[in-house]
């Protein structure tokens, strides 16, 4: 009862901002993104341990879905293409997918449009899980060694 | 940040064709009969979920501090250490003496049942029934089901609370999920039906 009318009460329309709030998500995303993308070039994951161990290798010996990432996104940051997408193809589908969304977000908000940079349907997120998953068996079979790191 | 969808009714696509989003461009709400176009709900940033949680734990150690640091000292009050060198090597040796105090330990023991009881208090049970725990309560937010925006009550906030030891001990990802969830949810909302609403 009570929590019903919260959300009645508490509900807002999606109204418009200024230009210079609106643009502030983005300005914060993007030096994230650029300072995530500068460590990642300067610190070479390539060395053994540079960032500390996968927890999951270090226990198992397997690969998870994330083994290879950031040398992934390390070669992407030297445009080696090959090797980002022989070291973690999932990781660089990520990358691609977050810098086109990164991308057609800033439009949106330069016109003050209270808009999110990436919104996941419940089915397609379960589908991603789901892909996330498969990728994971598959890279540490005989038969998946092109996606192993 | 507030969301500019349309409010999806009730539960989660149940197979009901969407658009990709991988351009986050808002998908119009699928047409079920008799459902009004409700208001845009105003669902939390994830921001604020995270203010709300460091607050709660910083509570919960905030309360549990004292008797912990007493019981920790007279635990080891009769505790000594002595230093023997190895003649031949120069090495040192430390060697605890002196028992631990069985007092202190109760102590210890009843500190951390005391922690850990709060925190069901708080993060659980409360947060089932009032929407809120400490934190949330301090960053103005509330957890509710998302049909029809009622508490959860204190059954269903305890799996909740259950569920996101399991979950997020398992995957970080359930932690950061409402960052691009259509409803802003973890996946220990989504084993509910919850969803975390601003209230101020």
């Amino acid at each position: 009862m009570i929590g019903s009318r919260v959300v009645e009460n508490s509900a807002v329309t999606a109204g418009r901002m200024t230009r210079k709030q609106a643009l502030a998500s983005p300005a914060l995303v993007g030096a994230f993104g650029l300072a995530g993308a500068g460590l990642l070039h300067f610190r070479d994951p390539h060395v053994q341990g540079s960032y500390g161990f996968c927890p999951f290798n270090a226990l198992t010996g397997l690969y998870c879905p994330g083994c290879g990432g950031t040398r992934a996104a390390n070669d992407l940051t030297n445009l080696d293409f090959g090797a980002a997408i022989s070291g973690n193809v999932l990781a660089v589908g990520v990358a691609v997918t977050l810098i086109v969304a990164y991308v057609r977000w800033i439009p949106k908000r330069w016109r003050g449009e209270d808009a999110r940079m990436i919104v996941l349907p419940a089915n397609i997120g379960v589908t991603l899980l789901v892909v996330m998953a498969v990728f994971a068996v598959v890279r540490n079979t005989p038969w998946g060694a092109w996606l192993a790191p | 940040m507030s969301d500019q969808n349309p409010q999806y009714p009730s539960y989660p696509s149940g197979g009901e064709a969407t658009q990709p989003p991988a351009d986050g461009a808002p998908t119009p709400p699928p047409a079920y009969g008799g459902q009004p176009a409700g208001p845009v709900v105003p669902y939390a940033s994830w921001g604020s979920r995270v203010g709300a949680i460091l607050l709660d734990g910083l509570i919960g150690i905030a309360i549990a501090i004292v008797p912990i640091i007493i019981g920790v000292v007279i635990a080891f009050k009769d505790a000594g250490t002595e230093i023997t060198q190895d003649p031949v090597t120069g090495l040192d040796t430390v060697e605890i003496t002196g028992g631990v105090n069985a007092v202190g330990v109760i102590i210890l023991v009843l500190a951390s049942l005391f922690y850990f009881g709060f925190t069901i208090w708080n993060l659980a049970i409360r947060q089932g029934k009032l929407g809120q725990s400490l934190g949330k309560k301090v960053l103005g937010i509330s957890v509710v089901r998302q049909d029809n925006g009622r508490f959860l009550g204190a059954g269903a906030g305890f799996l909740r609370w259950l569920v996101a030891q399991v979950l997020g001990g398992i995957c970080f990802l359930d932690y950061l999920w409402p960052l691009w969830d259509e409803k802003k949810q973890t996946w220990h909302d989504k084993v509910v039906s919850s969803v975390v609403i601003r209230v101020k």
